[in-house]
Protein backbone atom coordinates (compact mmCIF):
# COMPACT_ATOMS: atom_id res chain seq x y z
CA UNK A 1 0.00 0.00 0.00
CA UNK A 2 1.03 3.68 -1.04
CA UNK A 3 1.83 6.32 1.71
CA UNK A 4 1.53 9.20 1.25
CA UNK A 5 2.53 12.95 2.52
CA UNK A 6 -0.77 15.27 2.75
CA UNK A 7 -1.11 19.12 2.58
CA UNK A 8 0.19 21.40 5.44
CA UNK A 9 -1.87 24.38 6.39
CA UNK A 10 0.45 27.00 7.87
CA UNK A 11 -1.09 28.16 11.79
CA UNK A 12 -1.91 32.20 10.08
CA UNK A 13 -4.20 30.65 7.20
CA UNK A 14 -5.30 28.31 9.44
CA UNK A 15 -6.83 30.73 12.24
CA UNK A 16 -7.95 32.76 9.27
CA UNK A 17 -10.42 30.10 8.16
CA UNK A 18 -11.07 29.37 11.18
CA UNK A 19 -12.62 33.13 11.15
CA UNK A 20 -13.85 32.65 7.92
CA UNK A 21 -15.45 29.69 8.94
CA UNK A 22 -17.22 30.85 12.35
CA UNK A 23 -20.94 31.48 11.02
CA UNK A 24 -21.20 28.74 8.93
CA UNK A 25 -23.56 26.08 8.89
CA UNK A 26 -23.00 22.46 8.51
CA UNK A 27 -24.16 22.15 5.12
CA UNK A 28 -22.57 25.80 4.14
CA UNK A 29 -19.13 24.09 6.04
CA UNK A 30 -19.86 21.13 3.44
CA UNK A 31 -19.98 23.15 0.57
CA UNK A 32 -16.82 25.00 1.30
CA UNK A 33 -14.99 21.55 1.86
CA UNK A 34 -12.24 21.18 -1.06
CA UNK A 35 -9.01 19.38 -1.67
CA UNK A 36 -7.15 22.02 -1.43
CA UNK A 37 -5.86 25.55 -0.44
CA UNK A 38 -4.39 28.11 -1.65
CA UNK A 39 -1.54 28.41 1.37
CA UNK A 40 -1.55 24.21 1.93
CA UNK A 41 1.27 22.82 0.57
CA UNK A 42 2.92 19.36 1.30
CA UNK A 43 6.30 18.89 3.02
CA UNK A 44 8.67 19.51 -0.13
CA UNK A 45 10.65 16.09 0.08
CA UNK A 46 10.67 12.92 1.82
CA UNK A 47 7.64 10.87 -0.18
CA UNK A 48 4.92 11.26 -2.79
CA UNK A 49 1.70 13.74 -2.11
CA UNK A 50 -1.48 12.25 -1.47
CA UNK A 51 -3.24 13.29 -5.00
CA UNK A 52 -6.54 14.52 -5.47
CA UNK A 53 -8.42 11.06 -5.32
CA UNK A 54 -7.27 10.00 -2.39
CA UNK A 55 -7.95 12.96 -0.40
CA UNK A 56 -11.65 12.82 -2.04
CA UNK A 57 -11.81 8.78 -0.44
CA UNK A 58 -10.41 10.23 2.58
CA UNK A 59 -13.17 12.60 2.93
CA UNK A 60 -15.91 10.29 1.66
CA UNK A 61 -15.10 7.70 3.94
CA UNK A 62 -15.31 9.56 6.91
CA UNK A 63 -18.14 11.76 5.75
CA UNK A 64 -19.69 7.54 5.43
CA UNK A 65 -18.81 7.10 9.06
CA UNK A 66 -20.28 9.39 10.13
CA UNK A 67 -23.52 9.19 8.07
CA UNK A 68 -25.84 8.16 11.09
CA UNK A 69 -24.96 10.89 13.40
CA UNK A 70 -25.50 13.93 9.94
CA UNK A 71 -26.47 16.52 10.25
CA UNK A 72 -27.56 16.64 14.30
CA UNK A 73 -24.12 17.84 15.89
CA UNK A 74 -23.18 15.15 18.25
CA UNK A 75 -23.76 15.52 22.15
CA UNK A 76 -20.99 14.90 24.75
CA UNK A 77 -22.16 11.06 25.05
CA UNK A 78 -22.24 10.38 21.13
CA UNK A 79 -18.71 11.54 20.79
CA UNK A 80 -16.91 8.43 21.34
CA UNK A 81 -18.79 6.82 19.26
CA UNK A 82 -18.05 9.10 16.39
CA UNK A 83 -14.46 9.21 17.40
CA UNK A 84 -14.37 5.55 16.94
CA UNK A 85 -16.06 5.67 13.54
CA UNK A 86 -14.05 8.59 12.63
CA UNK A 87 -10.79 6.53 14.15
CA UNK A 88 -11.72 3.38 11.65
CA UNK A 89 -12.23 5.43 8.21
CA UNK A 90 -8.62 7.28 9.63
CA UNK A 91 -6.66 4.08 9.85
CA UNK A 92 -8.22 2.47 6.90
CA UNK A 93 -7.78 5.27 4.32
CA UNK A 94 -5.47 7.95 5.20
CA UNK A 95 -2.46 6.20 4.39
CA UNK A 96 0.00 8.55 5.90
CA UNK A 97 3.96 8.64 5.97
CA UNK A 98 3.93 8.15 9.34
CA UNK A 99 6.40 11.53 10.18
CA UNK A 100 3.97 13.42 8.65
CA UNK A 101 1.31 12.98 11.01
CA UNK A 102 3.66 14.63 13.49
CA UNK A 103 2.85 17.74 11.77
CA UNK A 104 0.07 19.64 12.87
CA UNK A 105 -0.86 21.28 9.34
CA UNK A 106 -1.57 18.42 8.23
CA UNK A 107 -4.33 18.29 10.58
CA UNK A 108 -5.15 21.61 10.15
CA UNK A 109 -5.86 20.71 6.88
CA UNK A 110 -8.05 17.68 7.22
CA UNK A 111 -10.53 20.00 9.85
CA UNK A 112 -10.51 23.15 7.96
CA UNK A 113 -10.14 22.51 4.18
CA UNK A 114 -11.23 18.82 3.89
CA UNK A 115 -13.97 18.06 6.46
CA UNK A 116 -14.46 21.08 8.07
CA UNK A 117 -18.48 19.76 8.14
CA UNK A 118 -17.70 16.49 10.29
CA UNK A 119 -14.97 18.65 12.59
CA UNK A 120 -17.92 21.02 13.38
CA UNK A 121 -20.54 18.12 13.36
CA UNK A 122 -18.19 16.46 16.31
CA UNK A 123 -17.20 19.47 18.09
CA UNK A 124 -20.19 22.06 17.86
CA UNK A 125 -18.44 24.58 19.78
CA UNK A 126 -15.92 24.66 17.59
CA UNK A 127 -13.24 24.78 20.03
CA UNK A 128 -10.01 26.27 18.41
CA UNK A 129 -7.56 23.28 19.91
CA UNK A 130 -9.81 20.89 18.14
CA UNK A 131 -10.16 22.43 14.77
CA UNK A 132 -6.26 23.64 15.04
CA UNK A 133 -3.58 20.42 14.02
CA UNK A 134 -2.50 20.09 17.67
CA UNK A 135 -2.71 17.11 19.89
CA UNK A 136 -6.22 17.85 20.66
CA UNK A 137 -7.21 18.11 16.89
CA UNK A 138 -10.55 16.78 15.96
CA UNK A 139 -9.38 13.75 13.77
CA UNK A 140 -5.67 13.91 15.02
CA UNK A 141 -6.91 12.09 18.84
CA UNK A 142 -9.11 9.12 17.46
CA UNK A 143 -6.52 8.31 14.60
CA UNK A 144 -3.43 8.63 17.35
CA UNK A 145 -5.54 6.42 19.53
CA UNK A 146 -6.58 3.96 16.75
CA UNK A 147 -2.37 3.97 15.73
CA UNK A 148 -1.51 2.71 19.47
CA UNK A 149 -4.65 0.73 20.70
CA UNK A 150 -6.01 -0.83 17.37
CA UNK A 151 -9.04 -2.96 17.69
CA UNK A 152 -9.44 -2.51 21.79
CA UNK A 153 -10.59 1.08 20.90
CA UNK A 154 -13.82 -1.23 19.60
CA UNK A 155 -13.85 -3.70 22.56
CA UNK A 156 -16.78 -3.83 24.59
CA UNK A 157 -15.54 -4.22 28.44
CA UNK A 158 -17.38 -6.37 31.34
CA UNK A 159 -19.70 -3.72 31.99
CA UNK A 160 -20.56 -3.96 28.06
CA UNK A 161 -19.23 -0.69 27.45
CA UNK A 162 -16.15 0.62 25.53
CA UNK A 163 -13.36 2.68 26.84
CA UNK A 164 -15.43 6.01 27.15
CA UNK A 165 -13.66 9.71 26.62
CA UNK A 166 -12.34 10.16 30.12
CA UNK A 167 -10.97 7.01 30.42
CA UNK A 168 -9.15 7.58 26.88
CA UNK A 169 -8.29 10.79 28.52
CA UNK A 170 -6.09 9.29 31.53
CA UNK A 171 -4.13 6.97 29.11
CA UNK A 172 -3.11 9.21 26.30
CA UNK A 173 -3.16 12.46 28.02
CA UNK A 174 -0.39 11.13 30.60
CA UNK A 175 1.79 11.25 27.52
CA UNK A 176 4.93 9.53 29.32
CA UNK A 177 2.24 6.25 29.58
CA UNK A 178 0.91 6.30 26.01
CA UNK A 179 4.10 6.50 24.67
CA UNK A 180 5.24 3.43 25.85
CA UNK A 181 2.43 1.49 23.34
CA UNK A 182 2.46 -1.55 24.98
CA UNK A 183 2.10 -0.14 28.40
CA UNK A 184 -1.24 1.86 26.69
CA UNK A 185 -2.86 -0.92 25.52
CA UNK A 186 -1.99 -3.14 28.77
CA UNK A 187 -4.17 -0.41 30.54
CA UNK A 188 -6.89 -0.03 28.20
CA UNK A 189 -7.45 -4.08 28.53
CA UNK A 190 -7.05 -3.79 32.01
CA UNK A 191 -9.66 -1.03 32.17
CA UNK A 192 -12.23 -3.10 30.17
CA UNK A 193 -11.95 -6.45 31.80
CA UNK A 194 -12.43 -4.89 35.88
CA UNK A 195 -15.47 -5.17 37.53
CA UNK A 196 -16.05 -1.87 39.69
CA UNK A 197 -18.92 0.49 40.23
CA UNK A 198 -17.31 3.13 39.02
CA UNK A 199 -14.94 2.31 35.67
CA UNK A 200 -13.43 6.20 35.09
CA UNK A 201 -12.29 6.78 38.84
CA UNK A 202 -10.49 3.20 38.97
CA UNK A 203 -8.91 4.53 35.16
CA UNK A 204 -7.60 7.39 36.71
CA UNK A 205 -6.64 6.23 39.88
CA UNK A 206 -4.74 3.24 37.82
CA UNK A 207 -3.10 5.35 35.76
CA UNK A 208 -1.96 7.48 38.63
CA UNK A 209 -0.19 4.59 40.06
CA UNK A 210 1.73 3.40 36.88
CA UNK A 211 2.91 6.27 36.05
CA UNK A 212 4.25 6.58 39.81
CA UNK A 213 6.16 3.60 39.03
CA UNK A 214 7.86 5.20 35.90
CA UNK A 215 10.44 7.01 37.13
CA UNK A 216 12.75 4.70 38.50
CA UNK A 217 11.41 1.47 36.76
CA UNK A 218 11.93 1.26 33.31
CA UNK A 219 8.79 -0.54 31.62
CA UNK A 220 9.88 -0.54 27.74
CA UNK A 221 12.39 -3.20 28.68
CA UNK A 222 9.40 -5.31 29.84
CA UNK A 223 7.89 -8.50 27.73
CA UNK A 224 4.06 -8.06 27.30
CA UNK A 225 3.56 -10.17 29.73
CA UNK A 226 5.31 -8.21 32.31
CA UNK A 227 3.82 -5.00 31.50
CA UNK A 228 0.15 -6.27 32.00
CA UNK A 229 1.74 -8.17 35.18
CA UNK A 230 2.79 -4.52 36.47
CA UNK A 231 -0.62 -2.81 35.40
CA UNK A 232 -2.59 -5.84 36.61
CA UNK A 233 -0.83 -5.16 40.12
CA UNK A 234 -1.70 -1.29 40.17
CA UNK A 235 -5.22 -2.46 39.46
CA UNK A 236 -4.97 -4.81 42.45
CA UNK A 237 -3.92 -1.98 45.28
CA UNK A 238 -6.41 0.75 43.67
CA UNK A 239 -9.31 -1.75 44.29
CA UNK A 240 -7.93 -2.74 47.59
CA UNK A 241 -8.22 0.62 48.69
CA UNK A 242 -5.84 2.59 51.54
CA UNK B 1 -9.14 5.27 46.68
CA UNK B 2 -5.41 3.45 47.54
CA UNK B 3 -2.34 5.67 48.81
CA UNK B 4 0.95 5.42 46.63
CA UNK B 5 4.17 3.44 48.08
CA UNK B 6 7.47 4.57 46.28
CA UNK B 7 10.49 2.15 47.97
CA UNK B 8 13.62 3.78 47.40
CA UNK B 9 16.61 1.44 45.45
CA UNK B 10 20.36 1.64 45.58
CA UNK B 11 21.46 2.96 42.56
CA UNK B 12 25.10 3.11 40.98
CA UNK B 13 27.48 5.72 41.05
CA UNK B 14 28.59 7.58 37.99
CA UNK B 15 31.95 6.38 38.38
CA UNK B 16 31.36 3.42 36.79
CA UNK B 17 30.85 3.64 33.88
CA UNK B 18 32.06 6.30 31.53
CA UNK B 19 29.48 6.94 28.19
CA UNK B 20 30.75 8.00 24.89
CA UNK B 21 30.21 10.87 22.90
CA UNK B 22 27.06 10.29 20.10
CA UNK B 23 27.94 9.68 16.21
CA UNK B 24 25.89 9.57 13.50
CA UNK B 25 25.25 8.56 9.72
CA UNK B 26 22.58 9.37 7.11
CA UNK B 27 22.04 6.16 4.69
CA UNK B 28 25.56 5.48 2.99
CA UNK B 29 26.96 9.18 4.20
CA UNK B 30 29.75 9.60 6.13
CA UNK B 31 29.92 8.57 10.24
CA UNK B 32 30.19 11.86 12.09
CA UNK B 33 30.53 13.26 15.48
CA UNK B 34 26.51 14.69 16.43
CA UNK B 35 27.99 17.79 17.93
CA UNK B 36 24.97 20.24 17.59
CA UNK B 37 21.45 19.63 18.85
CA UNK B 38 20.21 19.08 15.13
CA UNK B 39 20.68 16.76 12.46
CA UNK B 40 21.13 18.48 8.81
CA UNK B 41 20.22 16.21 6.07
CA UNK B 42 17.29 13.98 7.16
CA UNK B 43 14.48 13.75 5.95
CA UNK B 44 11.40 10.86 5.66
CA UNK B 45 12.96 8.70 3.57
CA UNK B 46 16.47 8.92 5.17
CA UNK B 47 17.97 6.06 7.06
CA UNK B 48 19.25 7.40 10.39
CA UNK B 49 22.62 5.61 12.27
CA UNK B 50 23.76 6.94 16.03
CA UNK B 51 26.30 5.13 17.54
CA UNK B 52 28.40 5.35 20.92
CA UNK B 53 30.95 3.70 23.15
CA UNK B 54 30.33 3.03 26.83
CA UNK B 55 32.59 1.53 28.80
CA UNK B 56 31.87 0.09 32.18
CA UNK B 57 33.47 -1.14 35.19
CA UNK B 58 30.83 -3.98 36.16
CA UNK B 59 32.69 -5.53 38.88
CA UNK B 60 32.23 -1.84 40.53
CA UNK B 61 29.29 -1.28 39.48
CA UNK B 62 27.56 -4.85 40.65
CA UNK B 63 29.28 -4.27 43.80
CA UNK B 64 28.03 -0.76 44.53
CA UNK B 65 24.28 -2.17 44.21
CA UNK B 66 24.83 -5.57 45.58
CA UNK B 67 24.07 -7.75 42.80
CA UNK B 68 26.03 -10.51 41.66
CA UNK B 69 27.01 -12.48 39.26
CA UNK B 70 24.64 -14.35 37.64
CA UNK B 71 21.80 -11.69 37.89
CA UNK B 72 21.52 -10.15 34.75
CA UNK B 73 21.75 -6.20 34.03
CA UNK B 74 21.52 -4.70 30.40
CA UNK B 75 22.83 -1.46 28.57
CA UNK B 76 20.09 -0.47 26.67
CA UNK B 77 19.20 2.74 24.21
CA UNK B 78 16.15 4.51 24.87
CA UNK B 79 14.82 6.71 21.99
CA UNK B 80 12.06 8.94 23.16
CA UNK B 81 9.89 10.29 19.95
CA UNK B 82 7.28 12.90 21.84
CA UNK B 83 5.58 14.07 18.29
CA UNK B 84 5.30 10.06 17.34
CA UNK B 85 3.89 9.63 21.40
CA UNK B 86 6.16 6.51 20.91
CA UNK B 87 9.17 5.16 23.39
CA UNK B 88 11.20 2.35 23.00
CA UNK B 89 14.37 0.54 23.05
CA UNK B 90 16.85 0.95 20.45
CA UNK B 91 19.72 -1.45 21.86
CA UNK B 92 20.44 -3.59 24.16
CA UNK B 93 23.62 -5.49 25.34
CA UNK B 94 23.83 -7.83 28.39
CA UNK B 95 26.55 -7.23 30.68
CA UNK B 96 29.30 -9.34 31.49
CA UNK B 97 29.84 -11.09 35.14
CA UNK B 98 32.69 -8.80 36.01
CA UNK B 99 35.86 -6.84 34.86
CA UNK B 100 35.91 -3.69 32.24
CA UNK B 101 33.69 -3.74 29.52
CA UNK B 102 33.01 -1.70 26.59
CA UNK B 103 30.19 -1.96 24.87
CA UNK B 104 29.56 -0.30 21.34
CA UNK B 105 25.97 0.76 21.19
CA UNK B 106 24.11 1.18 17.95
CA UNK B 107 20.86 2.38 17.19
CA UNK B 108 18.95 2.28 13.82
CA UNK B 109 16.26 4.26 13.10
CA UNK B 110 14.57 3.13 9.68
CA UNK B 111 13.29 5.83 7.35
CA UNK B 112 9.88 6.97 8.43
CA UNK B 113 10.28 5.84 12.11
CA UNK B 114 10.55 9.35 13.80
CA UNK B 115 9.98 13.15 13.38
CA UNK B 116 10.85 16.10 14.56
CA UNK B 117 13.05 15.29 17.66
CA UNK B 118 14.42 12.03 19.52
CA UNK B 119 16.17 12.18 22.65
CA UNK B 120 18.43 8.93 23.34
CA UNK B 121 18.99 8.21 27.06
CA UNK B 122 21.36 5.31 27.85
CA UNK B 123 21.03 2.97 31.22
CA UNK B 124 21.93 -0.14 32.63
CA UNK B 125 18.44 -1.92 34.18
CA UNK B 126 17.85 -5.24 35.89
CA UNK B 127 16.71 -8.23 33.42
CA UNK B 128 15.73 -10.36 35.55
CA UNK B 129 13.64 -10.13 39.13
CA UNK B 130 16.73 -10.47 42.08
CA UNK B 131 14.80 -11.42 45.13
CA UNK B 132 16.39 -8.92 47.77
CA UNK B 133 15.29 -6.91 50.65
CA UNK B 134 14.92 -2.85 50.04
CA UNK B 135 17.22 -0.99 49.72
CA UNK B 136 18.28 -3.28 47.19
CA UNK B 137 16.78 -3.63 43.53
CA UNK B 138 14.73 -6.28 42.80
CA UNK B 139 12.38 -5.53 40.50
CA UNK B 140 12.64 -6.04 36.59
CA UNK B 141 13.35 -3.11 35.26
CA UNK B 142 14.97 -1.10 37.99
CA UNK B 143 17.15 1.17 36.67
CA UNK B 144 20.49 1.11 37.71
CA UNK B 145 22.73 3.89 35.88
CA UNK B 146 21.79 6.19 33.66
CA UNK B 147 22.67 9.07 31.34
CA UNK B 148 22.84 12.49 33.98
CA UNK B 149 21.20 14.28 30.80
CA UNK B 150 19.23 12.44 28.04
CA UNK B 151 20.28 13.68 24.70
CA UNK B 152 18.02 15.42 22.86
CA UNK B 153 18.05 15.94 18.85
CA UNK B 154 16.48 18.11 16.25
CA UNK B 155 15.98 16.32 12.55
CA UNK B 156 13.48 18.23 11.53
CA UNK B 157 13.53 22.63 11.67
CA UNK B 158 15.76 25.03 9.86
CA UNK B 159 18.06 27.35 11.10
CA UNK B 160 19.20 27.72 14.43
CA UNK B 161 16.36 24.87 15.70
CA UNK B 162 14.26 27.46 16.00
CA UNK B 163 11.00 26.30 13.48
CA UNK B 164 10.94 29.89 11.09
CA UNK B 165 8.56 29.49 8.24
CA UNK B 166 8.56 31.99 5.03
CA UNK B 167 4.79 33.40 4.92
CA UNK B 168 3.14 36.37 2.62
CA UNK B 169 1.96 38.36 5.81
CA UNK B 170 0.42 41.06 3.29
CA UNK B 171 -2.22 38.44 2.32
CA UNK B 172 -2.94 38.26 5.70
CA UNK B 173 -3.41 41.86 5.97
CA UNK B 174 -0.06 42.53 7.68
CA UNK B 175 1.84 44.02 4.71
CA UNK B 176 4.49 46.06 6.57
CA UNK B 177 4.75 43.36 9.69
CA UNK B 178 8.31 41.79 9.43
CA UNK B 179 7.82 38.65 11.86
CA UNK B 180 4.95 37.19 13.12
CA UNK B 181 5.39 34.82 16.32
CA UNK B 182 2.49 32.04 16.55
CA UNK B 183 2.81 30.28 20.31
CA UNK B 184 0.37 27.56 20.87
CA UNK B 185 -0.19 27.84 25.02
CA UNK B 186 -2.81 25.66 25.37
CA UNK B 187 -0.28 22.54 26.35
CA UNK B 188 3.14 23.02 28.73
CA UNK B 189 4.01 19.00 27.94
CA UNK B 190 3.83 20.01 23.95
CA UNK B 191 7.34 20.04 22.01
CA UNK B 192 8.64 23.86 21.71
CA UNK B 193 9.58 22.84 17.93
CA UNK B 194 5.79 22.31 17.76
CA UNK B 195 3.80 24.84 19.69
CA UNK B 196 6.15 27.72 18.52
CA UNK B 197 6.02 28.82 14.96
CA UNK B 198 7.95 31.98 13.89
CA UNK B 199 6.74 33.34 10.29
CA UNK B 200 8.75 35.90 8.08
CA UNK B 201 6.94 37.91 5.74
CA UNK B 202 8.17 37.02 2.45
CA UNK B 203 7.12 39.68 1.04
CA UNK B 204 8.83 42.32 3.27
CA UNK B 205 11.87 44.09 1.84
CA UNK B 206 13.73 43.55 4.95
CA UNK B 207 13.36 39.82 4.95
CA UNK B 208 16.95 39.36 3.14
CA UNK B 209 18.57 41.46 5.78
CA UNK B 210 17.00 39.56 8.58
CA UNK B 211 17.51 35.96 6.77
CA UNK B 212 21.03 36.67 5.98
CA UNK B 213 22.08 38.79 9.07
CA UNK B 214 24.96 39.71 7.35
CA UNK B 215 24.58 43.30 7.57
CA UNK B 216 24.27 45.91 10.83
CA UNK B 217 21.18 46.39 9.45
CA UNK B 218 20.39 42.64 10.06
CA UNK B 219 22.27 42.33 12.84
CA UNK B 220 19.89 44.83 14.40
CA UNK B 221 16.84 43.48 12.83
CA UNK B 222 17.64 40.15 14.32
CA UNK B 223 18.69 41.39 17.67
CA UNK B 224 15.16 43.39 17.69
CA UNK B 225 13.41 40.26 16.59
CA UNK B 226 15.10 37.61 19.40
CA UNK B 227 14.11 40.94 21.83
CA UNK B 228 10.33 40.38 20.91
CA UNK B 229 10.43 36.57 20.70
CA UNK B 230 11.80 36.22 24.16
CA UNK B 231 9.11 39.22 25.27
CA UNK B 232 5.91 37.40 23.50
CA UNK B 233 7.47 34.34 24.37
CA UNK B 234 7.10 34.80 28.63
CA UNK B 235 4.07 37.19 28.55
CA UNK B 236 1.59 35.50 26.52
CA UNK B 237 2.36 32.46 28.38
CA UNK B 238 1.74 34.71 31.65
CA UNK B 239 -1.43 35.79 30.15
CA UNK B 240 -2.53 32.31 29.00
CA UNK B 241 -1.84 30.65 32.95
CA UNK B 242 0.76 28.16 31.16
CA UNK B 243 1.54 25.42 33.66
CA UNK B 244 5.65 25.85 34.04
CA UNK B 245 7.66 24.22 36.19
CA UNK B 246 11.41 23.04 36.47
CA UNK B 247 11.08 19.31 36.09
CA UNK B 248 8.87 19.70 32.97
CA UNK B 249 10.67 17.45 30.35
CA UNK B 250 13.09 18.65 28.28
CA UNK B 251 12.26 19.79 24.65
CA UNK B 252 8.92 21.01 25.63
CA UNK B 253 7.46 24.26 25.49
CA UNK B 254 6.75 24.36 29.54
CA UNK B 255 10.41 23.93 30.19
CA UNK B 256 11.95 26.29 27.52
CA UNK B 257 9.49 29.03 28.71
CA UNK B 258 10.96 27.94 32.70
CA UNK B 259 14.30 28.40 31.28
CA UNK B 260 13.69 32.13 29.91
CA UNK B 261 12.04 32.76 33.22
CA UNK B 262 14.62 31.28 35.38
CA UNK B 263 17.70 31.67 33.86
CA UNK B 264 17.23 34.93 31.44
CA UNK B 265 14.58 37.18 33.67
CA UNK B 266 15.24 35.61 37.17
CA UNK B 267 11.81 34.90 37.85
CA UNK B 268 10.55 31.87 39.55
CA UNK B 269 6.86 31.93 38.25
CA UNK B 270 4.72 33.54 35.51
CA UNK B 271 2.52 34.71 38.17
CA UNK B 272 5.29 37.23 38.56
CA UNK B 273 5.35 38.19 35.02
CA UNK B 274 1.41 39.57 35.25
CA UNK B 275 1.97 40.74 38.30
CA UNK B 276 5.14 42.77 36.68
CA UNK B 277 3.14 43.76 34.20
CA UNK B 278 0.34 45.10 36.23
CA UNK B 279 2.59 47.65 38.88
CA UNK B 280 6.29 47.62 37.75
CA UNK B 281 6.11 47.74 33.86
CA UNK B 282 8.93 49.78 33.22
CA UNK B 283 11.25 47.75 35.12
CA UNK B 284 10.26 43.90 33.50
CA UNK B 285 10.71 46.14 30.15
CA UNK B 286 13.80 46.87 30.93
CA UNK B 287 14.61 43.07 32.00
CA UNK B 288 13.84 41.50 28.52
CA UNK B 289 15.73 44.15 27.04
CA UNK B 290 18.90 43.62 29.01
CA UNK B 291 17.90 39.88 29.11
CA UNK B 292 18.04 39.94 25.01
CA UNK B 293 21.18 42.03 25.21
CA UNK B 294 18.84 43.73 22.41
CA UNK B 295 21.39 45.89 19.89
CA UNK B 296 24.64 44.76 21.45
Amino acid sequence: MSAYLYPRLPRPAARQLLKVQEGLSLSELRSAARTSHPAAAPAPTGGRPAPDDVLEKVASSVRHACGEQWPAEASRAQGATLDRAVGRALIDNLQIIRPDAANEGVWSFLSLVLLPDIAVLRFPDRAESRLLGGPRNVFRRPWERRVVLGDLADRSGNNGQALGEDELVNIFERSRLARSHELARALAENILSVDVGNRSEYARELTKHVKRQLGAFNVDVLDPSAVRSLVAEAGSRVTAGP
Amino acid sequence: MSTITAYPYLTAPEEVWSPGPWFYSLGEGPRTHLAHDFINGWDYQAQLELACEVAIDVGALRSSVRISRGHDLDLIVLVDCPAFRERWVGFRAPLTDSGEQVISCGVSLPPASIAERISLERQVVLRGEHPAPPPLPSRKGSILLRDARSRSVAVEGDGGRFPVELVDLSAMGYPDALWMLDVDTSDAERAFLAAVRLYVNSSHDAKSDLLEAGTPRGRDLVSAMGWDVLRQLVVRSAISGLDVRPDQEEGTLGAVVWSLLHNRLGYDQLADIVAALETTAEDLESRFQSAAGLFT
